[in-house]
C-alpha cells in the first residue's frame, strides 16, 4: 500500500468513526429528549388534571385509572364532596401510603364532607391515615376492596353521626384498621372481614358510641373466635373473659357475630 | 356488674330481626329477644346474594 493509499484509508476510517459517533450521539440525545419530553408531558398532564395543584374538587377524578400512572406531583387536598374519587382505580394493586410517600406528596381529606364510594371497588392494598372527621357519610367508601389489608387510621366524626352503611361490604382481605372518632349512625357491618386482628377488633368496639341506642354492629364470628377464643377440653370453643369485658362495655349496642 | 343476654343460633341456622343477622347475638340493654327468629343458612345466603345484586353504586 502506498502512502497515498494509507492516507486515503485513514481518511475513510476517520469518516466512519465520525459517522458512528454522530449516530450514537444523536440516538443518546434522542433518548434523553424523549425522556425529558415524557417528563414534561407527564407534568403537563398533572398540571391539567389538577390545575397546577390548585384543584379542590375531585369527584370521580380518578375513576378507572390504572394505578401505574398515579404518581401525583402535587399534594391532593379535596374539599366538599370527594365522592367516588378513587372508585374502580385498578391495575396492579398498590399500597397508597407508600405511593404517596414515594411521591413526597400528601393526601388530605380533612376538609371533605362527603366520602361516598370514595375508594369503592378499587385495588389498593393499604390506605394511609384517612382524616374523614368532617365527612357525614362514608357509604360504600371501601365497598368491594378485595385487596385491601390495611387502613392505617380511619378518622370519623367525633359525634357519632358518620354514616358507615355498606362502607366495608365484601372487604374479605381487611386485617388491620384503627378507628378514631365515634361509630354511631346506622351502625356498622364488618362481617366479610374474617382476618381482622385482635387490635383491630378492639379498636372498632372501643369506637362504638356510648350514648346511642337501637344500633347493631356486625362482626365476623371467625375473627372474634380466632382472636378471643380458647378451646376447652371437650373441644368446644368459648370466648374469653377479654371479649366478654369488651362486649360488656357497650351494652347499648347489639353485637352480632356471623 | 354488667350482664347481657346472648342468643345462639342452632346448627345450620342464622338469627335475624329482619335487618341484621348473626350466629351469636349479644343483645343490647332492653332489647326483646322475641324480635329475633331463625332462618336457615341457605335462606341467609340467598338474602346476601339479593342484597349484593341490589347494591346501587353512584353510577346506578
Amino acid at each position: 500500500m502506498t502512502i497515498a493509499e494509507k492516507l486515503q484509508t485513514i481518511a475513510e476510517k476517520q469518516q466512519e468513526v465520525y459517522d458512528k459517533g454522530l449516530f450514537h450521539g444523536e440516538m443518546a440525545g434522542l433518548d434523553r429528549g424523549v425522556e425529558i419530553g415524557n417528563e414534561q408531558y407527564y407534568q403537563y398532564f398533572w398540571d391539567s388534571i389538577t390545575a397546577k395543584g390548585t384543584r379542590t374538587s375531585f369527584i370521580y377524578a380518578f375513576v378507572q385509572w390504572d394505578s401505574s400512572i398515579f404518581y401525583p406531583p402535587y399534594d391532593i387536598r379535596p374539599t366538599g364532596s370527594a365522592a367516588s374519587m378513587f372508585q374502580t382505580m385498578r391495575g396492579e394493586p398498590i399500597d397508597l401510603k407508600s405511593r404517596m410517600d414515594e411521591c413526597g406528596k400528601v393526601l388530605d381529606f380533612s376538609q371533605v364532607t362527603n366520602s361516598n364510594w370514595i375508594f369503592g371497588y378499587s385495588y389498593f392494598t393499604r390506605l394511609p391515615k384517612l382524616d374523614f372527621s368532617k365527612s357525614t357519610t362514608l357509604n360504600g367508601a371501601f365497598y368491594g376492596m378485595t385487596y385491601l389489608e390495611t387502613i392505617d387510621e380511619l378518622c370519623i366524626k367525633a359525634d357519632g353521626t358518620t354514616d358507615l352503611s355498606t362502607a366495608f361490604s365484601s372487604d374479605t382481605a381487611l386485617k388491620n384498621i384503627k378507628i378514631s372518632g365515634v361509630i354511631g349512625l346506622n351502625g356498622l357491618n364488618l362481617q366479610w372481614s374474617t382476618l381482622l386482628t385482635e387490635a383491630s377488633l378492639i379498636s372498632i368496639v372501643n369506637a362504638l358510641s356510648n350514648t346511642t341506642t337501637g344500633l347493631t354492629i356486625t362482626l365476623p364470628l371467625a375473627a372474634v373466635k380466632r382472636e378471643f377464643g380458647k378451646y376447652t377440653d371437650d373441644g368446644n370453643g368459648v370466648l374469653t373473659a377479654e371479649w366478654a369485658y369488651l362486649a360488656s362495655e357497650h351494652t347499648n349496642w347489639n353485637i352480632s357475630l356471623i | 356488674m354488667k350482664t347481657r343476654k346472648i342468643l345462639y343460633a342452632d346448627e345450620g341456622k342464622v338469627l335475624t330481626d329482619g335487618t341484621h343477622y348473626g350466629k351469636q347475638i349479644f343483645l343490647a340493654d332492653g332489647v326483646d329477644e322475641s324480635a329475633y327468629h331463625e332462618i336457615t343458612d341457605e335462606e341467609y345466603q340467598a338474602i346476601l346474594a339479593a342484597e349484593e345484586a341490589a347494591i346501587i353504586t353512584p353510577e346506578g
